[in-house]
């Protein structure tokens, strides 16, 4: 082959090779600046490039919403719902990871000029007087071309022609993609913030364990960086509030919270300077630090506060009483107040926590003990002794409401349940109850509320309470009937098939029967005991205590706010955290144990 | 393509342009200290050439005993002018370089004394390929000094030889006499070299792309966090670091080489296959050539004909009669040669040292040579034999691998750190499969990268033998040599550009 032939070969295959790559962009577009027509997976463009593809997506969706959340990815944290409910508006995030106000300012420009705006809530972090107009690479970081009116043929020619890799990538994760958000794909389409389901259904009790969990809290560098970003921030966010007075727009000033150590990363004088002179530029709600700066546990990570955060900060701009917000937990900062607010010293929170211990019983009888079989005579003993040594029992109710609102609890508090749902629950342990005043929680399994055969067989099991005891049961006021699943605490012996013995996946089920069924199940347990009981079901004992993040999420989907499982230990439950009521601890209690080893056994 | 549509006679400006255009793109800055070496060099040597002119004029019109004196002086004014020009540019160099280094070292040094006293810091980012530059116009100075050849009469092209983008980032350094009369003369379009250009653009691309870029995460972890990791595992990662600096370097060179090829111009060839050497010396003769000889010409051999050299040569004979006396001034000029190439690298100890690890290798390999063909010869080795040779490769490959501790451990103390954990925890069973997960490459890239390192072995020991790749593809029937395209260009876009994104991948050696 001559020479000149080769070059010919050479070319063709160099314009093959491109017209190959730019087709396999255009028809994935990982970045969704193409309109991604074919895949419709914005939740995987976001990820790769929330800047250019939520304003693509925003393009095609824009008169679905009339407000915007703008800012960086500590934005995402506050909840698009919750600013609908308290503003009657339909907003969207459109935060953008790592966006300093460069590129805030920008969009903020682009929304307001071409899409019907009402509100804009602009949320500042600490770092965006840190950095400015940084750009790291140009595929992920670089604003829309229509946002920051650079070319834009190039900037489509940029994307047709990106390394294909992205576009693979974007196939290969449609194959992985999975019901749980996976690193490709961590933002939910629909309201635009992160899909952080998983990580809000992750149990979170004593400090060392959420330490050794998330050591960058425990290790956190010290340092003292200057903030050299501060002109130009302050910049942007005047221009940004100019743009929506002339547009007539609605616009809120959020400061983020901060955790303390992320805080004092920063020159403190720069930090004091930088909050006077935003005051100057317009009023705002400040969150930077309160006692909330001091737990980790309210925190994602270091620069990212959880979403539990966000609305307690939304309730407390929106003055949300349902909601508990720690006293000193934000303050609208105006010009006036700036100087006077910040020359206080911050209080140490107290009290924001409780030790609760968590008792599990199943099936009490007048007979032998066993390992979960409880003689009456020794429950009435336990009673007695928890009464005497000052424990006060409280209702799971109690519990959430103390970390949903903030309620007081009494002293000593120690909860009391039940598994499974035996009758010997309403015939021996009610009684005593009642007798002593003290409260309980019986999970039940609804497939067997009243039956004493097994389900839809002549099999003999121990009898279990009606809907009718249940319902006499709830209305003393010391007792829940809440969910042990309607029938996935199968019993094998008895089963045809492979049985469901507790809430984890079978061997070979597919994800989405796997899903399907489990919504099936507590549906039907959640609508049988609302129609028999009028009681709202909100906390679920998981069976053998196996659960799985899946699970866990699908159920907190459904209402679920409080889980049991059958780990012994005591919980350590925050306010404003919920998901301190997660994976809760329970002490099984024995058959044979003694009133004595009991109150050994709890704290 | 507009190189070789443009009129013939301004081909040259094309190129001139060209380079401007790319440094300008890099960065306003830096045009200034570029600018500041060409124009110091080209003036010194065109005073250079003036001074010589002026003298041969001169000693035509005087008697023998006043050419001696005249003769002494242009002698001096030339001297003058070279050391002028020498010492701006490589204090230029040294300032942006070294500065830093020294006066860290001077306030450590001070701090024993006295802590009143602080040496200012200065901070400036090192302008893209300065070294190069530099090294590549002062010896053009140097080589008018000793008139080898007339100074360039015109700025621009001149500028041009200094400035040629292709070899700006990392070399080679170009000579003017072989590279010049290249530069400014016109090319016509050749198919030939431009398929030999594209083909070792390819080539290049794929070493850097494919296998440097892979090695380099390993590299990375293994380097960052190497206190994890078992002594075996740490050599294995200097290992990785020596596949991945040669790919990184030769991709580079490869590309700029091919880039010039393309347009008719040769440049100067930096490897040859270094990771085949025999020995030490043998693996700087194939190593960075351009930076070697460039060593040899201008340090090397002016230090061991100089004077003082000279005396002390013969001073060694005497007192050390035998071997040692003869290569005392000639160990002695490659320890002042590998100090350099050591300082060459950066202002950073674990570079002096690393000079120094090679000078005193060199140094003792000559000194013992007689021994250690003693022991040879009682051994019964073989020392035409086929194994004789593959062992002296791998020895050489162990003593360059254990060099790489020092360019690319953090700093010096770092790397005698990482030496002393190889030695002491080597723990050979510790290359597990969870180990090796760590490392940050997925099952795909290993693979890639294994095949990869296996396909330019090949290559090398096929060049080794005598061989050409090229002529060897050139034999092949035309829908191979396609699919060998084919295969090229799909295995650069889906393997290449390993990176997530588009960040251009950044050579190792710009730095130095």
């Amino acid at each position: 082959m001559s020479s000149k032939k080769w070059l010919l070969a050479f070319t063709i295959c160099i314009l093959l090779t491109a017209a190959v790559v730019a087709a396999l962009n255009w028809v994935t577009d990982p970045f969704g600046v193409f309109g991604d027509k074919n895949l419709n997976w914005y939740s995987f463009n976001f990820t790769n490039n929330p800047r250019a593809a939520k304003i693509a997506y925003l393009d095609q969706h824009a008169d679905e919403f009339d407000s915007y959340l703008i800012g960086c990815s500590s934005t995402s944290s506050f909840s698009v719902e919750r600013l609908n409910k308290y503003m009657n508006a339909r907003f969207y995030n459109l935060f953008m990871y790592g966006a300093d106000t460069y590129d805030t300012l920008e969009t903020a420009r682009y929304v307001l000029e071409n899409y019907e705006t009402r509100n804009l809530v602009l949320n500042l972090s600490i770092l965006n007087a840190y950095y400015y107009n940084y750009e790291n690479d140009p595929l992920t970081d670089s604003l829309h071309a229509k946002v920051d009116g650079s070319s834009l043929p190039k900037f489509y020619l940029k994307y047709l022609f990106a390394n294909p890799r992205y576009a693979l990538n974007k196939v290969d994760a449609l194959r992985k993609d999975s019901y749980l958000p996976k690193t490709f794909d961590v933002f939910d389409v629909k309201t635009g913030s992160y899909n952080k389901c998983a990580r809000d259904i992750e149990p979170i009790g004593k400090m060392p364990a959420y330490l050794e969990a998330y050591p960058v809290f425990a290790n956190y560098p010290s340092a003292s960086y200057n903030l050299p970003q501060t002109e130009n921030c302050l910049a942007s966010v005047a221009e940004i509030k100019h743009l929506c007075e002339e547009k007539g727009v609605n616009f809120i000033l959020i400061f983020s919270p901060l955790y303390v150590e992320h805080a004092s990363y920063f020159n403190k004088a720069e930090v004091n300077n930088f909050l006077a002179r935003l005051a100057q530029v317009s009023d705002f709600w400040d969150f930077s630090l309160s006692s909330v700066s001091d737990d980790p546990r309210y925190f994602y990570d270091a620069t990212h506060f959880r979403n539990c955060v966000g609305d307690m900060a939304l309730a407390r701009i929106f003055g949300d009483d349902n909601t508990y917000i720690p006293s000193d937990f934000g303050v609208l900062v105006t010009a006036d107040n700036a100087a006077e607010l910040w020359s206080k010293t911050r209080s140490v929170a107290s009290g924001y926590t409780a030790q609760v211990p968590i008792l599990m019983y199943h099936h009490l009888s007048e007979g032998e003990a066993s390992s979960t079989v409880i003689p009456v005579k020794t429950f009435a003993s336990h009673l007695q002794a928890l009464q005497a040594a000052g424990y006060n029992t409280i209702s799971l109710s109690q519990l959430k409401s103390f970390v949903e609102n903030g309620d007081k609890l009494p002293k000593n508090p120690v909860v009391i349940t039940f598994d499974d749902g035996y009758e010997s629950n309403y015939s021996l342990a009610y009684p005593l109850l009642k007798k002593y005043n003290m409260k309980a929680t019986i999970f039940v399994i609804g497939s067997s509320i009243g039956k004493d055969t097994y389900k839809d067989t002549d099999y003999p099991i121990t009898p279990h309470f009606s809907y009718d005891q249940a319902q006499e049961m709830i209305a003393s006021g010391l007792v829940e009937i809440q969910c042990h699943t309607y029938d996935m605490h199968q019993w094998q012996d008895y089963e045809q098939g492979v049985a469901r013995e507790t809430i984890s996946m079978l061997e070979g089920e597919s994800e989405e029967d796997y899903i399907a069924g489990l919504r099936s199940d507590f549906e039907i347990f959640r609508k049988e005991l609302q129609t028999n009981t009028e009681s709202q079901v909100f906390a679920f004992s998981y069976p053998k205590g196996e659960y799985n993040t899946l699970a866990a999420v699908l159920l907190n989907e459904a209402g679920i706010t409080v889980t049991v499982t059958t780990e012994p230990g005591t919980n350590t439950v925050i306010k404003g955290l919920p998901q301190s009521l997660l994976g809760l601890h329970r002490y099984g209690v024995n058959g044979n144990m003694s009133a004595a080893e009991l109150l050994d056994l709890i704290p | 393509m507009i190189y070789f549509m443009v009129p013939r006679k301004i081909q040259w400006v094309i190129l001139l342009a060209a380079s401007c255009f790319f440094y300008l793109c890099s960065g306003v800055k830096i045009i200034f200290f570029l600018l500041f070496s060409t124009a110091t060099t080209f003036l010194a040597a065109l005073m250079l050439g003036r001074l010589s002119a002026d003298q041969k004029l001169k000693m035509n019109q005087l008697s023998s005993d006043e050419k001696k004196l005249v003769n002494e002086l242009f002698k001096k004014k030339k001297r003058l002018v070279v050391v002028a020009a020498l010492l701006l540019n490589f204090g230029l160099l040294f300032i942006l370089k070294y500065y830093g280094f020294v006066a860290e070292s001077l306030q450590a040094a001070l701090s024993m004394v006295t802590d009143s006293f602080s040496i200012p810091q200065i901070g400036i980012l090192l302008p893209l390929g300065i070294s190069f530059y530099i090294f590549q116009s002062t010896g053009y100075v140097i080589d008018v000094y000793r008139g080898k050849y007339e100074p360039d009469k015109n700025p621009f092209k001149f500028a041009l030889f200094v400035w040629f983008f292709p070899q700006i980032v990392q070399g080679p350094i170009g000579r003017h006499d072989k590279l010049a009369h290249q530069l400014y003369s016109p090319h016509r379009f050749d198919a030939d070299k431009m398929k030999y250009g594209l083909q070792l653009i390819l080539w290049g691309y794929f070493k850097k792309l494919v296998i440097a870029d892979r090695a380099a995460v390993v590299v990375n972890q293994i380097f960052g966090n190497y206190t994890d990791y078992s002594g075996a595992i740490i050599f294995f990662g200097v290992f990785m670091y020596s596949i991945q600096i040669y790919c990184d370097f030769s991709g580079g060179i490869d590309i700029a080489r091919g880039i010039a090829q393309g347009s008719g111009i040769e440049l100067a060839e930096n490897f040859r296959r270094p990771y085949f050497a025999t020995s030490l010396s043998d693996f700087w003769r194939r190593w960075h050539i351009t930076l070697g000889s460039w060593m040899r010409d201008y340090l090397f051999y002016p230090i061991s004909l100089s004077k003082p050299f000279v005396k002390l040569g013969r001073k060694a004979r005497k007192r050390f009669p035998g071997r040692t006396g003869k290569i005392l001034p000639t160990s002695i000029a490659t320890f002042i040669v590998f100090f350099v190439i050591g300082l060459w690298h950066g202002g950073n100890w674990k570079y002096v040292f690393f000079g120094l690890y090679n000078g005193v290798i060199i140094t003792f390999s000559l000194i013992y040579e007689p021994t250690y063909q003693r022991i040879c010869d009682r051994l019964h080795i073989n020392r035409e034999s086929k194994s004789w040779y593959a062992f002296r490769i791998l020895r050489t490959l162990a003593i360059v691998t254990v060099g790489r501790y020092f360019t690319r451990g953090n700093d010096l103390v770092t790397a005698l750190l990482m030496i002393k954990r190889t030695i002491l925890y080597f723990g050979t069973g510790s290359m597990t499969a969870a180990t090796i997960s760590t490392f940050g490459l997925s099952n795909s890239d290993w693979a890639v990268l294994i095949v990869s390192v296996m396909v330019m072995i090949a290559a090398g020991v096929l060049e080794e033998r005598g061989g050409n790749v090229r002529v060897e593809l050139e034999k092949r029937k035309p829908i191979l040599q396609i699919a060998v395209i084919v295969i090229a260009i799909i295995v650069l876009t889906a393997f290449g550009i390993f990176r997530e994104g588009y960040i251009a991948s950044e050579f190792i050696y710009r730095q130095f």
